[in-house]
C-alpha cells in the first residue's frame, strides 16, 4: 500500500520540501552577496529567479496528492468557514432556498399526484366516463345516463373494449353493534375486470349475481373489514344486514381500491360494493327519460380516441332518441370525458393557481439568492484580488466560488427537503377534503430534483459573479482600497433590476391574494338564505324495509318532532330530506297549461312544517305547510323566489298549479326566500318544497332533523340520541353538525386557497424586503466614502437619508409598474375564483402599491439611517 | 529575467534527464543542481529554479531519487538528492532513447541542409 504510506508520511515530505526551498534561497543569496550585491539586492534577485515559492510549493505538494479531490475538500472547508463567518448572510440564503425549494416541492408534488398521476387502475389513461346533460332542462349539469340508455350504449358501441355501470348508494349496516350508516356503490360485474383490480380476498361478482333478485352479495372495503370485522379471515360466506336485508360477503377489496373516485373525503368513500343489478323498475320504458343517475365507465379499444368515442356516442344517442320518442325539453347530449381529467376537474383551477403562485415565490427566492451573492461578490472583490496577486490563478478562484455556491445550494436543498416533508404532512392533515387523492400526496422525487436543480443553478450561476467581476477589474485597481473600488456600476444596475423584479412578482401575488380575500369576505357577508346561528342538524334514515307503510312512518316522525322540540333550549324542530350546502336533488316539473313535454328542472326538498322557521328563512308570501296538509288533502307546494321570478314574472304564483311526473298536480301555497343550494358562490337555483307528510318520500328515506334554539349544539347530541332511540333503537344517527359548520365546509376549498395564497404573498413580500434591504445596504457600503465627503462638506444628515430612501423608492416605483402590468395579465387565472369582485378591483390596485411602498421604505430605512449616522472620519479613512 | 522563445521550451522529459544525469555523478542539493545545469548548458537552457522542485518531488515519488542530509559548498547542512538503483536504470534507458532520437534528428537536419 505505497499510497497509504504516502498519505501518512506526507507531512514530513512537505516539511522537507519547504526546508529544501529555504536552503536553496539561502545558498543563492549568499552566492549573490559574494558577487558584490547588497543583501537586499541579492534577496530580490534570488526571489525573482526562483519564482513564486507559494505556487511552487503547492505544485510540488500536488505530486503527492489526488489534486482535484484534495483541493475540493480544502475549498469546502474554506467555504464552510466563510459561511460561519457571516451568519446573517448564510441564514438568509439558506432560509430563502429552503422556502423556495420546500414550498415548490410541496405544491408541485400535490399537483403531480392529483392532476398528472394516473388513477390507481390498470392503464387508466384509456378509461373514459360517459355522462349526459339535458341542455334544455338544466344546462351543462351532468346527470349520468338511464338504465335503458346504458344498455343501448353497451350493446351498440364499437369503440369500447368493455363498459361498466356504477351508482352510489347508502345503507344501514346492522347486526354488528349499533346500527351505522355506510356509503356503498353498486357496480356492474364488468367493473373490476375493466378497472384491472382484483379483490384482496374472495372473488368478483358473477354475471348471474349482477341480475335483480340474485344480487344479495357484497364486497367489503379493506377498512371496513379491518374496523368492523377484525380482519376475520373466515369472513367469506358470512352474512351482513344492509337495510334489514341479508347479504353474503364474497370478498374484500385491497386498501388502495377506491371507486367511484370523485374527490370525496375519506368518510364518504364507498366501503361496500354490490352488484349493479338494475331493478325492473329502472328498466321500464318510461323511466328511460325519467331516472338518470347511472355512471358509465368504459375502456377505449386500442387505437380509438376519446374523440372517436364521442362521435359514436352521439350517433347512438340520436338513434335511441329518435326510436324512443324523446321530445320537448327532454333531449340528452352524451359527453365522453377522460376519467382521470374528470376526477380532478374541480381541483384543477385551484392547483394551477397555486402552482403559479408558488412558482412566483421560487422566482423571488432565486432573485434573492442572486442579489445576496452579487452584493457579497462586490464585498469580496478585494479578497479575490489579493488572492490573485499572491498567486492563485483564475480557474482556481472560479472553482472556489463554485464550491462555496454549491455548498450553499446543497445545505439549502437539505433544508428545503425537510420543509417540503413538513408542508406535505400539513397539507394532508389540513387540506380541503374536496381535493381528490390528497391522502396519496407524497414528496415527489422528480419535483424535488427540479427544485433542487433550479436553486443549484441559481446559486452556481450567481456564485460565478466574484470571479467574473475580477476578470474585468485589474487586481491592482481592486487591491488599491476596497472602498475606492467603485468600478462596478453594472452590477449595481443588475441588483436594482433584480430587486425591482422581486417587487413586481410580490405585487402580482398580493393582488391575487387581495382579490381572493375580497371575494371571500363578500361571500361570507352575502345572505346565505338561512340563519346559521343556533341551529343543529342530525340525520337519520327511515328505510322502506323497516317502514314500508308511509302512515306508520309519519306517526314515528311526528312523534320524534314533538319529543325533540321539548328538549331544553330548543324552540323549533323540523325535518328535511335535503339540506342546503350538503345534498340536493332535482325534479322535473310541468307548469299547468304548458305543452305535455315542456318539462323544467328545479331543486327539490321534502320538508316538514316549521322547516322555514327552523332554517331561519323568511316566507315572503303565502303560508307554511301545516298539520292540516295530509296524504288525503290536495297536494301543496312552496316555491322559492328564484322559481317565482323565472316562471311567474310579475304574477302572483300563489294558487297556481304544476305537475310533477305522475305524482299529480300541486298547488303553490307559499313563496320562500332563496337559499344557496350547491355552493355559496353560485346563484340560488329555482326550488320546490313539498310536504313530507303529504307525498311518498324518495326511495332512500333519508331525512335530517333541524333543531333551532339557544341550546342547539353538539352537546345536545346525547339527549337527541336518547329521544330518538327511545322511539326506535334501530334508527342510525349520523352526520351531526351545526349549520355554521356546513357553511365553513362549503368554504373549505376557498379558505384553503386564500390561506395558501396569503402565505405565499407574505413570503414573497418578506423575501422582497430582504432583497431590497440587501441592495440598499450594499449601496450604502459602496458609497460610504462619498457620503462621508458629503457630510464632511456640510451636507445635512437627513439629506443623506433621503438620498438612500429615494433609491429604494425608485426600485419600488419600477417594481410596482411592472407588477401592475403583470397582474393585469395574470388575474385572468383568477376569474373562476372571484365572487362579485372585479379583477381590476380599485381598492386592491391602490392598497397593494401602498403596502409595497411602505415595505420598501422600511427595508431601506435601516441602511439609510446607517448612512446618515456615518462618521465622516471613519468613512474617509482608507483601510 | 528575459526568456526568449528560442530556448524557453524544453521538450518533455528533458528536465528529468538532466537531473538524473547530474545527480548520477554526485548527489547535490537543489541550488547546486540548478547552478550546475545552468553552467554546463552555458546558460542556453535557462530554467526557473523553482520549477525544479515539482520535478524533484515527482522523481522522489517514483523512487528514482531519495533525499538525505549532506553539506553544501558553504558547509551548511542541506538536503541532498541522490540516485537510487531504479533511477540509474531509468537514466540508462532515457539516455539511449534520447541519443537515438538526437541521431535521427541530426540526420534529418543534415539531409535537409545538403
Amino acid at each position: 500500500m505505497p499510497w497509504l504510506r504516502q498519505l501518512f508520511t506526507r507531512h514530513r515530505r512537505y516539511d522537507e520540501l519547504s526546508e529544501s526551498m529555504r536552503e536553496h534561497l539561502e545558498e543563492k543569496i549568499a552566492d549573490l552577496i559574494d558577487t558584490g550585491m547588497t543583501p537586499e539586492q541579492a534577496e530580490r534577485s534570488a526571489r525573482i529567479e526562483f519564482g513564486n515559492p507559494a505556487l511552487i510549493a503547492e505544485r510540488s505538494r500536488e505530486v503527492w496528492q489526488w489534486p482535484t479531490a484534495e483541493t475540493l475538500w480544502a475549498d469546502t472547508k474554506f467555504a464552510a468557514r466563510q459561511m460561519r463567518k457571516s451568519p446573517g448572510f448564510t441564514i438568509t440564503c439558506l432560509l430563502t432556498l429552503a422556502i423556495g425549494i420546500g414550498a415548490n416541492t410541496a405544491v408541485f408534488s400535490t399537483i403531480n399526484t392529483i392532476l398528472l398521476h394516473p388513477l390507481p387502475y390498470r392503464d387508466s389513461g384509456r378509461l373514459v366516463l360517459v355522462s349526459e346533460s339535458l341542455p334544455l332542462l338544466n344546462g351543462d349539469n351532468l346527470v349520468g345516463v338511464s338504465a335503458k340508455e346504458f344498455l343501448d350504449y353497451q350493446q351498440q358501441n364499437t369503440v369500447f373494449s368493455d363498459v361498466a355501470a356504477f351508482e352510489t348508494d347508502e345503507f344501514n349496516l346492522t347486526g354488528i353493534g349499533q346500527a351505522q350508516r355506510v356509503n356503498a356503490a353498486r357496480i356492474s360485474a364488468t367493473t373490476l375486470p375493466l378497472l384491472g383490480v382484483d379483490p384482496e380476498l374472495g372473488r368478483n361478482f358473477t354475471a348471474e349475481e349482477d341480475r335483480h333478485g340474485s344480487d344479495h352479495v357484497v364486497l367489503l372495503s379493506h377498512a371496513l373489514w379491518e374496523g368492523q370485522f377484525g380482519r376475520d379471515p373466515w369472513i367469506m360466506g358470512k352474512t351482513i344486514h344492509l337495510d334489514e336485508t341479508a347479504y353474503t360477503v364474497i370478498g374484500v377489496m385491497p386498501s388502495s381500491f377506491r371507486f367511484p373516485l370523485d374527490g370525496v373525503p375519506p368518510s364518504e368513500r364507498a366501503s361496500l360494493w354490490l352488484p349493479m343489478a338494475f331493478a325492473p323498475n329502472l328498466l321500464k320504458p318510461e323511466n328511460r327519460t325519467m331516472e338518470f343517475g347511472v355512471g358509465l365507465v368504459a375502456r377505449l379499444k386500442p387505437q380509438v380516441t376519446a374523440k372517436q368515442a364521442q362521435i359514436e356516442m352521439n350517433q347512438i344517442a340520436s338513434r335511441f332518441m329518435r326510436d324512443n320518442g324523446y321530445s320537448g325539453t327532454i333531449r340528452v347530449v352524451p359527453h365522453v370525458f377522460p376519467f382521470a381529467a374528470h376526477t380532478v376537474q374541480g381541483a384543477r383551477s385551484l392547483l394551477i393557481l397555486l402552482a403559479a403562485a408558488v412558482f412566483c415565490v421560487l422566482l423571488i427566492a432565486s432573485a434573492n439568492i442572486a442579489n445576496l451573492l452579487l452584493a457579497r461578490a462586490s464585498a469580496r472583490t478585494h479578497e479575490m484580488a489579493l488572492r490573485l496577486a499572491i498567486g492563485a490563478n483564475r480557474p482556481r478562484l472560479v472553482r472556489q466560488c463554485l464550491v462555496e455556491s454549491a455548498l450553499l445550494g446543497l445545505l439549502g436543498s437539505i433544508a428545503g427537503i425537510m420543509l417540503a416533508i413538513i408542508l406535505i404532512a400539513g397539507l394532508r392533515r389540513f387540506g380541503p377534503a374536496s381535493l381528490p387523492r390528497l391522502q396519496d400526496v407524497s414528496v415527489d422525487p422528480l419535483v424535488l430534483l427540479f427544485a433542487v436543480a433550479l436553486s443549484m443553478i441559481t446559486s452556481l450561476f450567481f456564485g460565478f459573479a466574484p470571479a467574473w467581476r475580477l476578470s474585468r477589474v485589474p487586481p491592482q485597481a481592486a487591491l488599491r482600497t476596497a472602498k475606492q473600488a467603485n468600478g462596478d456600476r453594472g452590477s449595481l444596475r443588475l441588483q436594482n433590476s433584480v430587486a425591482a423584479a422581486q417587487i413586481a412578482i410580490a405585487f402580482v401575488l398580493l393582488i391575487a391574494g387581495g382579490l381572493l380575500l375580497r371575494s371571500f369576505t363578500r361571500l361570507v357577508d352575502s345572505p346565505f338564505g338561512f340563519n346559521p346561528q343556533n341551529a343543529f342538524v342530525v340525520r337519520t334514515v327511515f328505510d322502506l324495509v323497516r317502514y314500508p307503510d308511509p302512515l306508520k312512518r309519519d306517526v314515528v316522525q311526528k312523534q320524534l318532532l314533538d319529543n325533540l322540540s321539548r328538549l331544553p333550549g330548543i324552540d323549533v324542530v323540523a325535518e328535511a330530506s335535503h339540506l342546503p350546502l350538503s345534498d340536493s336533488r332535482q325534479i322535473g316539473f310541468r307548469l299547468e297549461h304548458a305543452a305535455a313535454d315542456d318539462f323544467h328542472m328545479a331543486e327539490n326538498s321534502l320538508v316538514s312544517w316549521g322547516y322555514f322557521r327552523a332554517m331561519g328563512t323568511a316566507l315572503v308570501a303565502g303560508r307554511d305547510f301545516t298539520r292540516g296538509d295530509r296524504r288525503d288533502t290536495p297536494p301543496v307546494a312552496i316555491i322559492n323566489q328564484a322559481l317565482s321570478r323565472k316562471y311567474f314574472a310579475g304574477r302572483d304564483p300563489i294558487g297556481k298549479h304544476f305537475d310533477w311526473g305522475d305524482r299529480g298536480t300541486f298547488t303553490i301555497v307559499g313563496v320562500a326566500a332563496d337559499m344557496h343550494i350547491s355552493s355559496l358562490d353560485s346563484d340560488p337555483p329555482p326550488m320546490i318544497y313539498f310536504d313530507m307528510f303529504q307525498i311518498q318520500s324518495g326511495a332512500s328515506g333519508k331525512t335530517a332533523f333541524i333543531l333551532r334554539g339557544e341550546g342547539a349544539g353538539p352537546e345536545l347530541l346525547p339527549a337527541i340520541r336518547r329521544e330518538v332511540w327511545s322511539v326506535d333503537s334501530e334508527l342510525p344517527l349520523y352526520d351531526a353538525a351545526t349549520l355554521r359548520s356546513l357553511i365553513s365546509e362549503s368554504l373549505a376549498q376557498r379558505s384553503f386557497t386564500l390561506l395558501l395564497l396569503g402565505a405565499f404573498a407574505a413570503i414573497a413580500v418578506l423575501l422582497a424586503a430582504v432583497g431590497i434591504f440587501g441592495v440598499i445596504s450594499y449601496l450604502v457600503a459602496q458609497r460610504s466614502r462619498e457620503f462621508g465627503v458629503r457630510i464632511a462638506l456640510g451636507a445635512n444628515r437627513s439629506q443623506i437619508t433621503h438620498l438612500v430612501l429615494a433609491r429604494g423608492a425608485w426600485i419600488a416605483i419600477a417594481g410596482c409598474a411592472c407588477g401592475l402590468a403583470l397582474s393585469l395579465m395574470a388575474s385572468r387565472l383568477l376569474l373562476t375564483s372571484l365572487y362579485q369582485t372585479s379583477r381590476y378591483d380599485p381598492v386592491m390596485l391602490c392598497l397593494v402599491p401602498l403596502l409595497l411602498f411602505a415595505v420598501v421604505l422600511l427595508a431601506s430605512w435601516i441602511p439609510a439611517r446607517r448612512a446618515a449616522k456615518l462618521d465622516p472620519v471613519d468613512a474617509l479613512r482608507i483601510e | 529575467m528575459v526568456k526568449t522563445p528560442a530556448y524557453r521550451d524544453l521538450f518533455p522529459g528533458a528536465l528529468e534527464l538532466m537531473i538524473l544525469q547530474t545527480l548520477n555523478r554526485t548527489p547535490m542539493h537543489g541550488y547546486a543542481l540548478a547552478q550546475h545545469i545552468k553552467t554546463i548548458s552555458d546558460d542556453l537552457l535557462q530554467i526557473e529554479e523553482g520549477s525544479l522542485y515539482p520535478a524533484l518531488q515527482r522523481m522522489l515519488k517514483t523512487g528514482w531519487l531519495k533525499s538525505e542530509m549532506g553539506v553544501s559548498a558553504r558547509n551548511r547542512p542541506v538536503r541532498v538528492y541522490k540516485l537510487t538503483p531504479a533511477g540509474r536504470k531509468r537514466l540508462e534507458e532515457e539516455r539511449s532513447s534520447f541519443e537515438k532520437m538526437f541521431a535521427g534528428i541530426h540526420r534529418v537536419l543534415a539531409v535537409a541542409q545538403s
